[in-house]
């Protein structure tokens, strides 16, 4: 079982917005800010889990010369590890399929990726994926919804690694005024795992993230960040970030 | 059941590429499909409709004048007479019937021609339901009569101005929405495409095109035809006129891409013929991709073939060798529009002008007995048809 410092707060930022440069270096600048792990989108052309936010952030990646590519994904994690992060990509399946999965999966362990989130991918279509991630010792990282089945839970929870997120409400990703109560999916992933729980999808409030902490180890801020940054570049990002971080940790 | 995918999919192809979210909604769909379509009760409404208010069983017709000019004997299956003009009330009406045994108030449909969402407005129409249809912005501007109806039926048509603003960003835009409303919605796809069951259900639904056809053929012609031909973008009239016939290996399967400004441009959506497997919509299947593996940008002059997509079981056929597949390009199908119109007095839709094209194009043996499928008519067209 893999297991990091989560970190009171996972920011997602997408690897080429505004361009690769200035991703990885703000990704950078995260993990000294506090926040080990870091979730970077390889962008899309079709992201089906993402709001109108991060859908225009991978727009706006993709019309970004040079594209950021699987080498950059690659080469954001070497640069988010060599300042003691741990880098999580979320990547749509087919660009993991585009890639090769065993392939995907032997480079990702040379650039030493703490995980990788599809979120596209279900654990009943996932042997291969599964198997390629043992082999190279890269965690799925699974994503589970206050919809699933209980026949379906302990299926994921059993393939956990890493940490599992759990998506805080229905709908795609993006900002939101009030999350469901999310105690009992928590409480039934804690009683088939002790694997490390993140909460997402629409939070933008340190009250939101200091709810999420008093039942889960970790908060992820997507489509928040990613518009501050749009708004007022990587300094309003990092604000925005550090505004979110429990008052012990800044 | 033949056909029947194993754990959802066909072969390699299919499956169920979503999030979490739509896996419960997923299953139960799945669950009242199996236990739901196949009662006597359920059977009898769905004919019923198909009956009184679609106008079934469509007729099959031997084309004269096209049989002359090809050397070919040419038999059309008049799935352009169905109410509301095209095979995509078939898969509406059953679904919606579907919609309302789960007890769902409210529907959600993509659509590129607009054949679909019309279809889908009718059905939502005629059996109180509400009806919101996601529609690209290039689409909604080639097939303005098309939108005018379904909003004259009563449904919400939303512009989707994401993306190349077709069909592909219509059908995200609509899984976005089921995503969001899930609990209270049902989502009609009107292709055989998406996560599983949706290839298997819009295939069963449909099916009854093939059927009919096949009892039709025999009937007057005594005898199988050699070629059964469909035009294909998601896949679904193909899939229904094909599946009565995958079983008899003497008839062959010919599946017309469109091939828009050629194969070689770059600019079609042949994805049978120059794609490659990939994950669009939540299935595996053969897809239009770039080389970093984004969904390529298709192109047809037919709102309904410009899809980078193509069903899973198309796929799964294909691969196999099973089926055949072509490509016609825009001015070939626009050239055959005019040909079927002066020479049989039908208007077919631009997306079925590509099958009729084929039958000037592809190298079918001389005396050949062809079944095509004539999806839909022209009529959402004549703005394209007025200005090429």
């Amino acid at each position: 079982m893999h297991k990091y410092p989560l970190g009171p707060v996972i920011p997602y930022l997408t690897l080429g917005d505004p361009d690769i440069p200035t991703s990885i270096d703000l990704a950078c600048q995260m993990v000294k800010a506090g926040c080990p792990v870091i979730e970077m989108g390889v962008p899309f052309s079709d992201p089906i889990a993402d709001g109108p936010v991060i859908q225009a952030s991978h727009q706006r990646a993709l019309n970004g010369v040079p594209r950021p590519t699987m080498p950059f994904l690659f080469e954001a994690s070497r640069a988010i590890r060599s300042v003691g992060g741990f880098p999580v990509a979320m990547c749509s399946a087919n660009l993991v399929l585009h890639h090769g999965i065993d392939l995907f999966f032997r480079d990702a362990a040379q650039a030493q990726l703490a995980g990788a989130l599809i979120p596209d991918l279900s654990i009943e279509d996932a042997a291969d994926w599964v198997a390629a991630s043992g082999t190279h010792g890269v965690p799925l990282i699974w994503m589970v919804s206050p919809l699933v089945s209980s026949q379906r839970l302990p299926r994921i929870v059993a393939a956990a690694n890493g940490f599992i997120y759990v998506i805080s409400s229905t709908g795609t990703t993006g900002v939101r005024d009030h999350l469901p109560n999310l105690s009992p999916l928590i409480q039934s992933i804690r009683l088939h795992s002790e694997v490390p729980i993140a909460v997402g999808f629409g939070i933008s409030r340190p009250d939101q993230v200091a709810d999420v902490l008093t039942m889960a180890d970790a908060a992820v801020v997507g489509s928040h960040l990613v518009d501050r940054l749009a708004q007022g570049g990587a300094s309003a990002a990092l604000k925005a970030l550090t505004d979110l971080l429990p008052t012990d940790l800044v | 059941m033949r056909g029947e995918p194993s754990e959802g999919r066909f072969g390699p192809f299919g499956g169920r590429f979503v999030p979490d979210t739509l896996f419960a909604a997923l299953d139960t769909l799945e669950a009242v499909f199996r236990s739901v379509v196949p009662t006597v009760s359920f059977r009898r409404e769905y004919r019923q409709l198909l009956s009184d208010f679609v106008g079934r069983p469509t007729p099959l017709r031997y084309a004269h004048r096209l049989s002359g000019d090809t050397g070919y004997h040419v038999w059309l299956k008049r799935e352009d007479l169905c109410h509301t003009g095209a095979h995509k009330i078939n898969n509406a009406l059953g679904q919606a019937l579907l919609a309302k045994r789960m007890g769902k108030e409210r529907v959600i449909a993509e659509t590129g021609a607009g054949q679909h969402g019309v279809a889908t407005a009718t059905a939502c129409a005629l059996l109180g339901l509400r009806c919101v249809i996601y529609m690209g912005e290039e689409d909604m501007a080639r097939q303005s009569p098309n939108v005018f109806r379904m909003r004259y039926l009563g449904a919400d048509v939303v512009p989707v101005t994401s993306g190349s603003r077709t069909l592909k960003d219509a059908t995200t835009e609509a899984i976005r929405d089921w995503l969001k409303t899930v609990e209270s919605s049902h989502y009609i796809i009107g292709s055989v495409v998406g996560p599983h069951p949706y290839p298997l259900m819009v295939r069963t639904f449909q099916s009854i095109i093939g059927r009919e056809a096949r009892r039709q053929l025999t009937k007057v012609a005594g005898h199988l035809p050699q070629y059964v031909v469909a035009c294909v973008g998601g896949g679904s009239n193909a899939m229904g006129i094909f599946h009565s016939f995958v079983p008899f290996h003497s008839v062959a399967l010919l599946a017309v891409e469109a091939g828009g400004h050629g194969l070689a441009s770059g600019e079609h959506s042949a994805s049978l013929c120059h794609g490659s497997p990939g994950v669009l919509h939540g299935a595996l299947s053969y897809l239009l991709q770039d080389q970093d593996g984004q969904v390529a940008l298709a192109h047809s002059v037919s709102a309904g073939l410009d899809y980078p997509g193509v069903g899973p079981e198309l796929s799964y056929l294909k691969s196999i060798g099973r089926l055949k597949a072509c490509a016609v390009t825009d001015d070939e199908a626009l050239a055959a529009s005019r040909w079927v119109s002066v020479s049989e007095g039908i208007i077919p839709a631009l997306e079925t002008s590509h099958a009729f094209a084929a039958l000037r194009t592809y190298p079918f043996p001389s005396g050949a007995h062809i079944l095509l499928n004539v999806s839909g008519r022209g009529d959402k067209d004549l703005g394209t048809l007025m200005n090429a």
